[in-house]
C-alpha cells in the first residue's frame, strides 16, 4: 500500500473522529445534537488560511484560528443554554450553511474556488505536509480524547453536571448550575477541536473551499457520532470513524469509476445514517438513557 | 416601460410563483409530520428526469402520470420512514437529519443513474406546442390560488391547520391523523413534482437541485410559519424571497441569492417574531 494514501486514510479517521467526539460533547452529554463542531471547524479553517496565505505566521495564524472558532463556540453555546435541542439543531444547521455559502460568495475566502497552496503548520523544506500533519493529528486526538473521557466522566463534578443537564435540566438550573456557563464552556470546547481539525484539514489538503465543509461533511460526522453511539466514551468514536472510512474506501475500491465512485460513497454513508436512525440509535457502545435531551430549559 | 424591466418582472413572477409552488411543496410535507421534511423536494428532481427519459412527442403527456406516480411513490416511503422512526421515538430534529440522509441518498442515486448534467424543457419546446414562460406563470398561478383557497376554506386545509396545532384535539374531533399525514404528504410530493416541471423548465434540473429547492421550500415554510400558521404567509414569504433576489441580483451582478436567504433565515429562527407577536398581544 502507498504509505502517503496510508497516511491520508489516517489523517481522515482522525478528522472525522475528532469532529464527532466534538459533536457528541454536545450531543450525547448535553442532549444538544447539532452541527456547532464543524461550524467552529469550517471558522477556523478559513481563518487559519486566510492568515497563513497572507503572512506566513503559521503558529498567529493557528492561535488565531482556535479564537475565532472559540468565538463561535460562546455564541452556539448561549443558543443551546436559550432552546430546547431541535431548535438548536435548525440553529446550528443554518449557521453552518450560511457560513459556508458567505465563504462561497466572499473575495477574501477565495469564492466558490476557495483558498489554494495554504501552508501546512510544521512543513518545512526537509518534512512532508502530510506526515507532519497527522502526526500532530494523532497527538490532538490522543490528547483530546483522554480529556473527554476525564470531562464526561461521572467521577468528575464536571461530568456528573453535564449528564444532569442533560437528563433532567430543570432540577439542575434548580440545584444552582448556570446552563450558560455549563453550555458556553462545553460549546467553546468542542469550537475548539473543530478549529484544530479545521486547521489540519487546511494542511493536509493545502486548500480550503466551500465544499470541504458541505452539509454531507456534516451527515458523515452524524453518521459516525450515531454508529458510535451518542454519549459513549470518545474510543468508540475513533473506532466508529475508522468504520465509516473504511467503508467509503472499500466502496471507492470496489466501484473504480471516478463518476459512480463519489455518488455511490455519499448514498451508503446516508444510507447507514437512515438505517442507524430507524434501526439501532444506542450504536455501539452509546448509554440507553430513559429520558431524552430535549427538556426546554426556559 | 422598458424591455429589461419588463424581463426582469417575468422572472420574478415566474420565479415567485415556482417558489410559492415549492413553499405550499414544504407546508403540507412538514405540517401535519411536525418535522422539517427536506425529503419532500425528492419529487422535484425525480419527476423531471422521469419525464426526460421519455420520447419528446409524449414527453407531456407523461408529465401528469409521472407526477403522481413518483409522488405517490415518494409519499408512501416517506410515510414508513417517519412511522418507523416514530415508532423508536426519534425526535423531531433526528427525523429532519434522517429526512436530509434521505434526500442525499436520492440525490446520488440521480447522479448514478442520469449523470451530474442538467435537464431543461426549454429549448425542447420552443416553437412547438409546449410551455412557454407565461402559459407557466398562468398555470402556477392557478395552482398557487386553488392552494391557497383549499387551505383556507375546506376541512383538509382546517384540519391540517389544526393538527399541526394539536394533534391530540384533532383525533379527539374523529379525524384519522394517520390518514391526514398521509393525505399532506400525498400532496406536498404533487406540488413538489409540479415545481420540478416548472424549475426545469425555467432553470434546468440538476442533481443537487434538489437541496437548492429544499431550502428555498423550508426557508420559506418557516418564516411564513413564524408570521402566520397559514399557506397565504408561505406563499407570501417565497414571493417576498424572490423579489428579494431580484433585487439581489440587480444590486451585486453576482448571485448572493442563498446565502441573503440564509441570513434572513437564521435571522428568523433565532429572534422568532411569531414570539414577539405572541407576546405582544398578550400583553395587549
Amino acid at each position: 500500500m502507498n504509505s502517503s494514501y496510508a497516511l491520508y486514510t489516517l489523517a481522515t479517521i482522525l478528522q472525522l473522529g475528532l469532529l464527532a467526539q466534538a459533536t457528541d460533547l454536545m450531543a450525547g452529554h448535553v442532549g444538544r445534537i447539532g452541527f456547532g463542531a464543524i461550524t467552529g471547524s469550517c471558522v477556523g479553517s478559513y481563518v487559519y488560511a486566510v492568515l497563513a496565505t497572507h503572512s506566513q505566521q503559521l503558529l498567529l495564524a493557528s492561535v488565531l484560528s482556535v479564537v475565532a472558532a472559540s468565538g463561535v463556540g460562546v455564541s452556539v453555546g448561549y443558543v443551546a443554554a436559550l432552546w430546547d435541542a431541535d431548535r438548536y439543531l435548525l440553529v446550528t444547521f443554518v449557521v453552518q450553511l450560511t457560513v459556508v455559502e458567505v465563504a462561497n460568495n466572499a473575495g477574501v475566502t477565495g469564492g466558490p474556488l476557495g483558498i489554494r497552496d495554504v501552508p501546512a503548520l510544521g512543513a518545512g523544506p526537509n518534512r512532508d505536509a502530510t506526515h507532519t500533519t497527522v502526526l500532530i493529528l494523532l497527538t490532538c486526538a490522543a490528547v483530546f480524547t483522554v480529556i473527554l473521557e476525564v470531562l464526561t466522566s461521572d467521577r468528575w463534578r464536571f461530568g456528573r453536571r453535564l449528564h444532569w443537564m442533560r437528563d433532567d435540566a430543570p432540577s439542575a438550573i434548580a440545584a444552582g448550575i448556570n446552563p450558560f456557563t455549563l453550555h458556553i464552556c462545553v460549546s467553546s470546547v468542542q469550537c475548539v477541536i473543530g478549529a484544530v481539525v479545521g486547521i489540519s484539514i487546511a494542511s493536509v489538503q493545502q486548500y480550503v473551499g466551500p465544499q470541504s465543509f458541505d452539509l454531507w461533511l456534516s451527515l458523515k460526522v452524524i453518521t459516525v457520532l450515531i454508529l458510535a453511539g451518542p454519549g459513549c466514551a470518545p474510543r468508540y468514536i475513533l473506532i466508529a470513524a475508522a468504520s465509516i472510512v473504511a467503508l467509503t474506501e472499500g466502496a471507492s475500491i470496489v466501484f473504480t469509476d471516478p463518476v459512480s465512485a463519489g455518488p455511490i460513497e455519499v448514498a451508503l454513508t446516508n444510507l447507514v445514517l437512515i438505517v442507524l436512525l430507524l434501526r439501532w440509535r444506542h450504536g455501539l457502545a452509546g448509554p440507553r438513557l430513559v429520558r431524552g435531551g430535549s427538556d426546554n430549559v426556559d | 416601460m422598458s424591455p429589461v424591466i419588463i424581463t426582469y418582472a417575468i422572472s420574478t413572477l415566474a420565479a415567485g410563483l415556482l417558489y410559492a409552488t415549492v413553499g405550499c411543496s414544504f407546508y403540507f410535507g412538514s405540517v401535519a409530520n411536525r418535522y422539517l421534511n427536506f425529503a419532500v423536494a425528492i419529487p422535484l428532481i425525480a419527476v423531471p428526469h422521469v419525464v426526460a427519459a421519455c420520447a419528446a412527442p409524449t414527453r407531456w403527456l407523461i408529465a401528469g402520470p409521472a407526477i403522481i406516480a413518483v409522488a405517490a411513490i415518494c409519499a408512501a416511503g416517506l410515510l414508513w420512514l417517519s412511522h418507523r422512526a416514530r415508532k423508536a421515538s426519534t425526535s423531531d430534529g433526528q427525523l429532519m437529519v434522517m429526512s436530509l440522509a434521505v434526500l442525499a441518498v436520492f440525490e446520488n442515486v440521480i447522479r448514478l443513474w442520469r449523470g451530474n448534467e442538467s435537464i431543461g424543457f426549454a429549448e425542447a419546446t420552443v416553437g412547438a406546442s409546449g410551455l412557454s414562460t407565461m402559459t407557466l406563470i398562468a398555470l402556477l398561478s392557478v395552482i398557487v390560488v386553488c392552494v391557497a383557497l383549499l387551505s383556507r376554506f375546506t376541512p383538509f386545509g382546517l384540519s391540517t391547520r389544526a393538527v399541526a396545532a394539536s394533534r391530540d384535539s384533532v383525533a379527539l374531533a374523529g379525524i384519522s391523523v394517520k390518514g391526514l399525514e398521509a393525505a399532506t404528504t400525498f400532496a406536498g410530493c404533487i406540488l413538489s413534482g409540479i415545481a420540478g416541471i416548472g424549475w426545469a423548465y425555467e432553470w434546468r434540473v440538476r442533481p443537487d437541485s434538489a437541496f437548492t429547492a429544499a431550502l428555498l421550500g423550508v426557508v420559506s415554510y418557516v418564516i411564513g410559519r413564524r408570521l402566520n400558521e397559514d399557506v397565504l404567509s408561505v406563499i407570501g414569504a417565497a414571493v417576498a424571497i424572490a423579489i428579494a433576489r431580484c433585487i439581489l441580483l440587480v444590486a451585486f451582478q453576482s448571485d448572493w441569492t442563498m446565502t441573503a436567504l440564509l441570513i434572513v433565515f437564521l435571522g428568523t429562527t433565532v429572534f422568532a417574531p411569531q414570539q414577539w407577536m405572541r407576546r405582544r398581544i398578550a400583553v395587549e
